[in-house]
């Protein structure tokens, strides 16, 4: 438990933003650009950023900004923050408006916001299989399993992946105890679990968060 | 590498000089000419702000990228100084966009009274990051009449006070951003170098001077016939992994540049510039390195390179070709051609394969692809690595 305090303690927290919502962590930069990568594949026109968070919606725009897609946000308050911040020009949604073709939830689903009837969704969740509730008990509420059956009636999943899985753990960890002690083996433990950071085998039922795309069950 | 689209980072910093040092030796247009489109990609990617856009490849896709914006920076003033050496008034253009990052943000956000920090929120000052800042400054300097010597001398202040004076790693410039590590890093010793004999040939003290003797010293230690090792840990040992090649342009340049101070050897220059051509892919690129596959190891990796070791990237190409276009006269034109080379990939082997279309990973025997980019797009088509 304590080791893996340690790899907690040791995360980039980048700007003073509360946990989650920092894009900007390891956490979830390797998460953004592995949302953004999904919604490439796609080929959209129109891309809807599903988060209330200012922060996090502004990550997304600098990573879909080079496509020509349009990109619809929630609110006039994240419109105007991409537009200044990044000189990117963004729709705010409207309610009873054409669904854009894709949209992106990075966390935000099902808790704050819902898919729209959009034909495609990239949705990243938080998983309390995994790590983070060893060792913040009950700090992550949803298991991905819930998340999914929110999804099920109108959505099928179509792709699942995941990042922190036992894997990743596993070497992070062995990493952690050698960290103060040899430092060559720490690089080269850190290394083996940085190429592990990704998964796109079974272990997402118990990584920390997982990525899945859906479709719109016709 | 699942973001592969445009960054304002470092890359500029090279593909600018070396585009600016090939026109001074060669006056052929083409090469003025391929430098304003790049220093046009990078106007457009400024922000009001003062930024550039997506310039950080550390912490993913952001602006206020270091040392990238400075590295940046250098690249437009050096080619604004051309501009303006030429009768050219478009240097304005180039030296104003310097000019607004360099105030707004390297100064109006980075600078704590005592060097340059490493972000506005983190509060390290890394001596090679501040090393690329010296070099912009005075070049921000000359242009503009302003006086930088507050911020110069700190900025030198910050590069020496990390240097190891004694000991097994004499000479060598500590990175302060490796933490409990601290480790001693080739490419950024190089860079420091860089910053310092930009100082030096400002304000000639003579401590500046012996920073850079000392750390030329500890880079010698690094060359190798096949690339530069990657530095050296606390207590002397090799970090042999890996041994860095496009990278290795930084040190050629270091070395070049020292030997008009007497520090350093011919030998070392001619065995860089060796490391650099002869590693060289059909396609241009120049292999990032060799030994990822056993990173941070004392021992010299000898396999068959990493997916990772092969791959050519922009940010450590334009390093070997900013150092090789200062050894330039005269250019002839050559033709590439596709590569296709197994290598390793976490134990496993596959096929690598890079065309004017595409880079490619695909197992040795079922073909599947596990990474496919094709190349003007900004994420791979197949990411499965």
């Amino acid at each position: 438990m304590k080791l893996l305090l340690k790899f907690e303690s040791r995360l980039p927290t980048g700007p003073l933003i509360k946990n989650m919502e920092n894009p900007y962590s390891t956490e979830n930069k390797y998460t953004l650009d592995l949302l953004s990568h999904y919604v490439y594949i796609i080929h959209p026109n129109r891309v809807r950023i599903a988060t209330d968070s200012v922060e996090m919606a502004k990550s997304i725009a600098r990573r879909l900004f080079c496509e020509s897609y349009e990109l619809l946000v929630e609110n006039s308050q994240i419109q105007e923050a991409i537009f200044e911040g990044l000189g990117i020009r963004t729709l705010v949604r409207r309610s009873n408006s054409t669904p854009a073709d894709a949209a992106v939830f990075p966390f935000s689903f099902p808790d704050r916001l819902q898919p729209e009837k959009e034909p495609a969704i990239i949705v990243a969740c938080l998983n309390a299989f995994s790590y983070k509730n060893l060792i913040y008990p009950g700090i992550v509420k949803n298991t991905v399993y819930t998340t999914l059956s929110k999804l099920t009636a109108d959505y099928t999943v179509s792709s699942i992946s995941s990042l922190y899985s036992p894997q990743f753990i596993f070497w992070w960890t062995l990493a952690k105890l050698v960290e103060n002690l040899n430092s060559a083996c720490y690089f080269r433990l850190e290394d083996l679990a940085m190429q592990r950071i990704i998964h796109f085998g079974p272990l997402w039922r118990f990584s920390y968060i997982v990525v899945f795309t859906g479709q719109i069950a016709s | 590498m699942l973001y592969c689209g445009p960054m304002a980072d470092w890359r500029y910093e090279g593909i600018l000089c070396g585009y600016v040092s090939l026109y001074r030796s060669t006056h052929d247009a083409r090469w003025l000419d391929r430098a304003i489109i790049a220093a046009e990609d990078v106007l457009s990617a400024q922000l009001i702000s003062g930024k550039f856009r997506n310039s950080a490849f550390q912490q993913g896709p952001m602006e206020g990228g270091t040392p990238h914006e400075a590295g940046v920076d250098v690249g437009l003033l050096e080619l604004a100084t051309l501009f303006r050496e030429i009768g050219d008034e478009h240097w304005q253009k180039y030296f104003r966009a310097a000019e607004l990052n360099i105030l707004r943000y390297q100064i109006g956000e980075l600078w704590n009274g005592e060097g340059f920090k490493d972000q506005p929120w983190d509060p390290i000052m890394v001596p090679n990051k501040n090393a690329t800042l010296i070099e912009a400054l005075i070049l921000y300097e000359v242009l503009s009449g302003q006086d930088m010597t507050l911020y110069l001398e700190k900025a030198v202040e910050v590069i020496l006070s990390a240097q190891e004076k004694s000991g097994p790693r004499a000479g060598g410039i500590i990175h302060r951003g490796t933490g409990p590590h601290r480790l001693a890093i080739g490419i950024y010793n190089a860079r420091s170098i860089c910053g310092l004999l930009r100082a030096y040939e400002r304000d000639p003290r003579d401590e500046i001077l012996d920073g850079v003797y000392g750390s030329i010293g500890f880079l010698h230690g690094l060359i190798t016939q096949d690339g530069s090792y990657f530095g050296r840990y606390p207590d002397g040992s090799l970090i042999a992994n890996p041994r860095m090649i496009a990278g290795s342009g930084d040190l050629l340049r270091a070395m070049a540049w020292g030997l008009k101070y007497f520090c350093g050897s011919e030998e070392d220059v001619l065995t860089l510039i060796n490391v650099l051509t002869k590693a060289q892919l059909p396609t241009g690129g120049i292999p990032t390195g060799i030994g990822f596959a056993w990173r941070g190891s004392h021992y010299e990796y000898q396999s068959l390179p990493e997916f990772r070791d092969i791959l050519p990237v922009a940010g450590w190409c334009d390093k070997a070709f900013r150092a090789l276009a200062l050894f330039t006269s005269q250019i002839t034109d050559g033709e590439i051609g596709p590569v296709e080379s197994e290598c390793l990939w976490k134990g496993k082997k596959y096929i690598f394969r890079e065309t004017t279309n595409e880079i490619s990973l695909s197992e040795l025997h079922n073909k599947k692809l596990i990474f496919q980019w094709k190349k003007f797009s900004n994420y791979p088509t197949v990411y499965l690595l």
